[in-house]
């Protein structure tokens, strides 16, 4: 039995990063706005408490605040010719469930698109002639500029407290921080992370090459710090239980830590949880949105509708991407009809795990890295009698598909000519190759330094082979 | 246009959308605030910790068997205690009652096709309730076959490595049951019980976290940047805290 809701200004369905900001900012302006949420409310103190949140079972292997797949889940292929299945345990992508969505358990790695990224179709064609990017290729201009953006980027930023060092301040070149970025209004909110070890090693060899290494800007914060909404957040102790895991003391941005405290405020504010939009409502000539239909925990269907009011006919419904491909009404008519997902390209990241081997008193330090950052891969030392058993083994993760060369998919093609993409899951792949000995160490990361550093490669790269040493500027 | 092969978009999603409408509910009631945070003082959701006592799931044989499997998987030397004195037969039966044993929060719902791609991940629709019952009997049934009426527990050291290396590869076939899913769950499982929190039945005294030096459930190593490359030295502590303080009450 469906019921009607009382008409609201705005529906926002998924309260995650955007759902959250979204909804306050248009609560700020004085709408009357109700966020539908498919998952269950979560707070820091009840959800992430510190005595159990570094619960590296619980979390990243059994995967208990992510969606559930049984709850929803998609079907995938990587080729046309495939059959496509349901995704049934989650692995190259985690999806959030619950209040804060995926902005929970995320990384915290805070970058900016290059302004080349907003305009990468004229860009490409303007830089390497007509002929660089294949028939039917899917790339194309935004239709928004770096620099309309710029000024939101900054207001993300201070929502958020991003951790970093600017490297182009309006158009001045800043020491320590990222050269190749596009300019940015003002520095970040609080100053980059302290630099592990490791990766103060890197750096001075770096360094020592001329090069220009710089801190990844990160949503862990280096100090206390409050944002424009009043939220106070908490310096990052360096647990290490970032991705995957909620953090227990209010250091990772979140719409928890930076948003959720002030939204929930709003007297034009009001949440429902584990209400499951199935369908977005349309005027009789399908241009406008009046509403939603969702059900609840008890199987109701329920209907929160829209007021229309001039000017703003529920313009404002918003939800994720995956889910919207689904309601392809709702959206405009985009390049490219009926290839919706084709593109679907995960955070690309470059890892490689070396061992210092003349650097013996870190080993603590560095077993305990390992030991996290491997979860659940063993060392052959420590269990030679079925060493080759356990090396390298790892759950059943889903592992992207990489293409034969002859055999890229139009859209593929351009970004592996790019040496973009096609990385997909990488940086979560079981590295097993053997660590150089000490003196190849140094021989090789000065080759890898030294050699092409451009992400312009010219050929394609299909393979995300964890043998692909070549150190890219990362993106996250 | 059609897929050969592809199941038809609308009846694709009515598979993904009937699942929401039965499987809203394990998160307890729905909220329904406005304004203010809909929180309470006290609340939190600790994991449920391993009782011992006797077998929750297995069957006394079942036991046996997966005790010498994980002893095999990670025998004990003078680094660590092996598998079964760390409790990872303990954790398994442990896991296999819980949401783990069932699958109950993954899609478990077909089509189950009998050949999809290593890229497409899990797609058996067996649980791991049900590989540990299948599998371990067509193991038993094996044994029994092959090393005159003896079961797996009861082979010397070399037979069973024997035995698990041919899992392993895919040599050894079972009758009915793939034998690599098999090795593939205990040695995942075994993993898990000999590194995940002692609170789930495994890692007996943290001694797989002793082994790696990891230092369990500590959050604020500001201090351990803040002076690099020195040893780092402070003990593991688990989720129910550390054996030494339990000690001195009383």
């Amino acid at each position: 039995m469906t019921r009607r809701l009382p008409k609201k200004d705005v529906v926002v369905v998924g309260l995650g990063w955007t759902g959250s900001i979204l909804a306050h900012e248009l609560c700020l302006a004085g709408l009357d706005v109700v966020a539908l949420e498919r998952g269950p409310w979560r707070d820091t103190a009840t959800d992430f408490n510190i005595g159990t949140a570094p619960d590296e079972l619980r979390y990243a292997v059994r995967q208990d605040i992510f969606l559930r797949p049984a709850q929803e889940t998609l079907t995938v292929r990587n080729k046309p010719d495939q059959l496509a299945l349901p995704i049934r345990k989650w692995g190259s992508f985690l999806p959030g469930n619950g209040v804060g969505g995926a902005g929970v358990h995320w990384n915290g790695q805070t970058w900016r698109f290059l302004p080349e990224d907003f305009i990468l179709n004229s860009h490409l064609t303007q830089r390497y002639g007509e002929g660089l990017l294949p028939e039917n290729h899917m790339i194309q201009d935004w239709g928004v500029t770096y620099q309309e953006l710029e000024p939101y980027y900054d207001r993300f930023e201070k929502i958020a407290g991003i951790s970093g060092k600017a490297g182009n301040l309006n158009g001045q070149k800043q020491d320590g921080g990222n050269f190749f970025e596009g300019p940015r209004s003002a520095e970040y909110p609080t100053p980059a992370m302290t630099q592990g070890y490791a990766q103060q090693l890197f750096t001075d060899a770096a360094k020592r090459m001329n090069l220009h290494p710089f801190p990844r800007p990160s949503a862990n914060l280096s100090a206390a710090y409050t944002n424009p909404y009043g939220m106070r957040m908490a310096p990052c102790t360096y647990c290490g239980f970032c991705e995957w895991f909620g953090c227990a003391n209010y250091s990772k941005s979140s719409p928890q830590t930076c948003v959720l405290p002030a939204l929930m405020r709003q007297p034009n504010f009001s949440l429902r949880t584990l209400a499951q939009v199935t369908k977005i409502n349309l005027t009789p000539d399908r241009k406008h949105a009046t509403g939603v239909t969702y059900v609840d925990a008890q199987g109701r269907g329920d209907r929160a509708a829209g007021r229309p009011r001039a000017g703003l006919r529920l313009r404002a419904v918003q939800r994720a991407a995956a889910a919207a491909l689904r309601h392809r009404p709702a959206l405009r008519p985009c390049h490219g009809r009926g290839r919706g997902g084709q593109e679907l390209r995960l955070s690309e990241q470059r890892q490689r795990h070396g061992l210092f081997r003349r650097r013996r008193a870190d080993q603590p330090l560095r077993r305990r890295r390992l030991a996290r950052r491997r979860a659940g891969r063993l060392q052959r030392r420590q269990f030679r009698p079925c060493a080759a058993r356990l090396r390298g083994r790892r759950l059943d993760h889903l592992r992207p598909y990489q293409w034969p060369p002859d055999q890229l998919p139009a859209g593929a093609a351009g970004h592996a000519a790019l040496g973009l993409g096609l990385e997909e899951g990488e940086s979560r792949r079981p590295t097993t190759t053997s660590p150089p000995s000490a003196p190849g160490q140094r021989d090789e990361l000065s080759r890898q330094l030294s050699g092409p550093r451009s992400h312009l490669q010219g050929s394609p790269r299909p393979a995300a082979d964890a043998d692909d040493l070549r150190l890219q500027a990362e993106r996250g | 246009v059609k897929q050969e092969g592809v199941l038809p978009v609308s009846k694709r999603r009515r598979l993904l959308a009937a699942t929401a409408l039965a499987v809203l509910t394990p998160y307890g009631a729905p909220i329904e605030a406005a304004p203010g945070l809909p929180w309470s003082p006290n609340e939190a959701y600790p994991p449920a910790p391993a009782r011992p006592g006797p077998w929750l799931y297995f069957t006394a044989e079942e036991a046996a068997t997966v005790e010498a499997i994980v002893d095999r998987l990670i025998p004990a030397d003078d680094l660590s205690p092996g598998g079964k004195e760390a409790g990872c037969a303990v954790f398994i039966d442990r896991q296999l009652t819980g949401p783990y044993g069932t699958h109950e929060w993954l899609y478990m719902q077909g089509p189950f096709p009998e050949n999809p791609l290593p890229s497409q991940g899990l797609q058996s629709p067996l649980t791991p309730r049900q590989q540990y019952r299948l599998g371990l009997a067509a193991l038993g049934e094996h044994c029994r076959a092959n090393f005159g009426g003896r079961n797996f527990p009861q082979l010397g050291a070399a037979e069973q490595d024997k035995v698990l290396t041919d899992l392993e590869k895919g040599d050894l076939r079972l009758t009915g049951f793939s034998g690599q899913m098999l090795f593939n769950t205990l040695l995942a499982n075994t993993m898990e019980g000999f590194f995940a929190d002692p609170i789930y039945g495994g890692n007996k005294d943290m001694c797989g976290w002793k082994l790696v030096g990891f230092p369990g459930t500590r959050y604020d190593f500001r201090d351990v940047i803040a002076n690099p490359n020195r040893p780092y030295t402070m003990p593991p502590v688990s989720i129910q805290g550390r054996p030494d303080w339990n000690r001195t009450a009383g």
